[in-house]
């Protein structure tokens, strides 16, 4: 596979080495259109403040990572401000709630919410609460949204959150979950102990945010689970910056793995710690990494051919970087993660509906 | 070197090979398409955009090609493509110029936040500006399309660049959109007129794109102050009223019209009161084109 | 793991950050929190500088300044403002928190 400029980027971001960019000659238009394609744009940006040449690059090119700039800061207000307007209604009826994905990153200031743009927000109730807390947001300008019944069903007994909400007046989709993973595939998932080790927020009692390393456990569950990989390059960086972040320690390691046993996501973990090292270059040690290969349950598909679809899934969808067989790896990337999550009497009424509809260019829930 | 350079062979194969590149006001653009009526388009309606070569920079790439597949004999439909990305849903094939113009608009707006971008009309006399801000209906294309040729230049029919930098706005002029009954007014307003293919039924009615000569438009490198802002109001049979704004009412109506108000914030707010502090505002309502043009006059050389 | 509490940079007041531009009797209300606009008589966006001054010290002045400046009674001004205060929470330029 040919090497893709924006991969090489975030890799030499990762060793620390963009300051050796020469920024007369390198290719920022080709960056731009990458990683604008990615929707990385804005964490690009972000990199090449930090290393401080940001100000040196053409002011053409420099022009559009300003934008992006701009955007991720807009981004990120409209996020906190949602979080806010969430607190003052759950807080109302003293339902706690955990902050998930970007709101998260965004609220607790992480390295994944540099420069990332969310426009949905993800909360978690505890089950009990669950339709309190519906019916509170509902009454509070938050409108069930107008899913056909086939899909109130389908979330309903199967998901892991209800149908998504969405604000009257600003439009934000609002994700309100009771747990981090479909009971359809993990039918006893502990999700009460996603409680016991969440981070509260000063000030603000009943809010919280998932501890570090549910954080990453979550991130990686969410990626490789719900077989999307249509910003798949985005969401591998959001594993490696915060691994990068909170894990780097011998002992955080261990725990790491400890805790994706005691959760049961010993499989998304080895799969993010290996594709974020193979792709991103993350330091993983290679010991952890053994470890998370021998502590996950054996997959259906051998290695081999997995990693052959995961390397040129991770491909940003721009003509540049043209991949053979990208379409086709992450259509049957889809199906195995919906293979894995699903009893096959459910899998197949459910894939014929949403495989066809995604054939058909439509988006799949 | 000018797109009017370029023969039609030419012009052809760049847009059907790897992309024509060119300027419209301060970006740089790299369109393909293998679709022959907007070849014409540009051949018509952008001949004094400089041609670029192949080491300019290109702020959007963009195409705009017959939808592919099956559905494509049964029902041939044009999708617009900003690098891959398709934010809009594809259109009738024969609405391919519209797309295209369409397509370029939200290019700008949802890029370039190096400017507040204000949906206006902006024309200039004498290094004097005129916002004419409007909603669909008020009038606004049809007047700024009159104004060009009675002594104005044009800076845009359809977005005030605000620049974050200097405060001043920056033309990007492109071929005027004029919907419905105006394309007639206007050709009975100037017989001198010229026009691009007519795009018949699309989402806003029928369409044609009037050209704009150069010496009619504001060389795209230069900056003006906005000195009038009015609002248009198109009412028929009604008085010509004009009606001082208050300046809060005009921020307002001002933010209401910025694409990306949100994206500044609080830039944003300080721009648009600084802009406002500078302004004469007027709410202006018309019944007529002449009557418009009699009003516009009179606003824009009254003594204050 | 130890337990970290997420830094409170979010809390901001927001009456502090509010931006206020007066033009004659109207004044045009800036939230950079919420991104919103507000377009006020003078006269009330005053008040609302004083309540959110209020909020940091003397809740009294919005109340002194009615009195003083509007020729209004003590009833009259404390029912001005609080009917003040309660539309300003609604939309969001005081925080509802701090009741």
């Amino acid at each position: 596979m040919k090497p893709v400029l924006l991969i090489e980027f975030l890799r030499s971001r990762g060793a620390g080495e963009l300051t050796k960019i020469d920024t007369q000659s390198y290719p920022w238009e080709l960056l731009i259109r990458q990683s604008r394609r990615a929707n990385l744009i804005s964490r690009v940006a972000l990199f090449l403040r930090e290393a401080g040449i940001l100000d040196d690059i053409p002011t053409q090119p420099r022009q559009h990572y300003v934008n992006a700039l701009c955007i991720a800061k807009a981004n990120a207000r409209a996020i906190n401000w949602e979080v806010r307007d969430l607190y003052q209604i759950l807080r109302g009826q003293n339902i706690d709630f955990i902050l998930l994905k970007g709101s998260a990153y965004i609220w607790s200031e992480n390295s994944a919410a540099r420069g990332r743009l969310f426009s949905d927000v993800d909360i978690m109730v505890r089950k009990p609460s669950l339709e309190d807390a519906e019916r509170v947001l509902v009454h509070s300008g938050w409108m069930g949204s107008t899913l056909n019944s086939y899909d109130q069903r389908y979330y309903r007994q199967w998901m892991h959150e209800i149908p998504p909400l969405q604000h009257l007046k600003r439009q934000t989709t609002l994700d309100l979950h009771h747990s981090i993973i479909p009971p359809v595939s993990y039918p006893d998932f502990p999700a009460e102990k996603l409680w016991q080790l969440a981070i509260p927020a000063e000030d603000m009692p009943g809010l919280f945010v998932l501890s570090h390393i549910d954080m990453v456990l979550h991130s990686a569950t969410h990626l490789f689970h719900e077989g999307e990989f249509d910003q798949g390059l985005r969401d591998l960086s959001d594993l490696d910056l915060m691994i990068r972040e909170y894990i780097l320690d011998s002992v955080l390691w261990e725990e790491l793995l400890a805790r994706a046993v005691e959760l049961g996501l010993e499989l998304p973990l080895y799969y993010a710690l290996n594709y974020t090292q193979k792709i991103l270059d993350t330091p993983v040690p290679e010991q952890i990494l053994q470890k998370a290969a021998q502590q996950r349950s054996r997959s259906h598909l051998p290695d081999r051919l997995l990693d052959s679809l995961f390397l040129v899934a991770f491909v940003p969808d721009h003509e540049t970087c043209r991949v053979r067989g990208r379409r086709v790896a992450r259509f049957l990337l889809f199906i195995r993660s919906h293979w894995i999550k699903m009893p096959w009497y459910l899998l197949f009424p459910h894939l014929i509906r949403k495989g066809w509809l995604r054939l058909q260019g439509e988006n799949s829930h | 070197m000018l797109i009017s350079d370029l023969d039609r062979n030419a012009l052809k194969a760049h847009l059907s090979g790897q992309g024509l590149r060119f300027r419209t006001g301060p970006f740089g653009v790299s369109l393909r398409t293998s679709i022959p009526a907007i070849a014409c388009h540009i051949e018509k309606l952008y001949p004094h955009s400089e041609a670029l070569d192949n080491d300019a920079f290109i702020d959007f790439h963009i195409t705009t090609n017959p939808v592919s597949g099956l559905r494509r004999r049964l029902k041939p439909q044009v999708v617009f493509s900003f690098d891959g990305y398709k934010p809009f849903k594809p259109l009738p094939l024969a609405q391919a110029t519209a797309a295209f113009e369409w397509g370029l608009n939200w290019c700008i707006a949802s890029i370039s936040h190096q400017y507040l971008i204000i949906h206006s009309a902006v024309v200039e006399k004498d290094g004097l500006g005129l916002m004419l801000p409007g909603s669909p209906g008020s009038g606004k294309s049809t007047l700024c399309a009159a104004l060009t040729h009675s002594g104005w230049r044009l800076l845009s029919d359809e977005m005030a660049l605000l620049s974050v930098t200097d405060g001043m706005i920056y033309p990007v002029p492109r071929p005027v959109s004029l919907k419905n009954q105006s394309i007639q007014i206007i050709k009975a307003f100037a017989a001198e007129a010229q026009f691009g293919d007519r795009v018949a039924g699309t989402t806003k009615g029928d369409i044609e794109h009037m050209y704009v000569p150069e010496e009619n438009a504001l060389q795209a490198s230069m900056g003006i102050h906005a000195k009038y802002l009015v609002f248009p109001h198109y009412q028929s049979g009604c008085e010509t009223e004009v009606a001082p704004l208050s300046k809060g009412r005009a921020s307002m109506s001002l933010i209401e019209n910025a694409f990306n108000f949100n994206i500044l914030g609080h830039q944003g707010f300080e721009m648009i009161s600084d802009l406002v502090g500078s302004l004469e505002c007027h709410d202006f309502t018309y019944p007529d084109l002449q009557q418009a043009l009699d009003g516009i006059e009179q606003i824009t050389s009254a003594k204050p | 793991m130890p337990l970290r509490v997420i830094a409170s940079t979010q809390q901001k007041n927001i009456p502090s950050l509010l931006v206020f531009r007066f033009w004659g009797e109207e004044c045009v209300v800036y939230n950079p929190l919420s991104g919103d606009t507000h377009l006020l008589p003078a006269l009330h966006a005053e008040i609302l500088q004083l309540i959110t001054e209020g909020i940091r010290g003397d809740s009294d002045r919005p109340i002194d300044h009615l009195m003083a400046e509007y020729a209004m009674s003590y009833e009259e001004a404390v029912e001005f403002s609080s009917a003040l205060y309660k539309n300003y929470k609604s939309l969001g330029l005081v925080d509802p928190s701090w009741n």
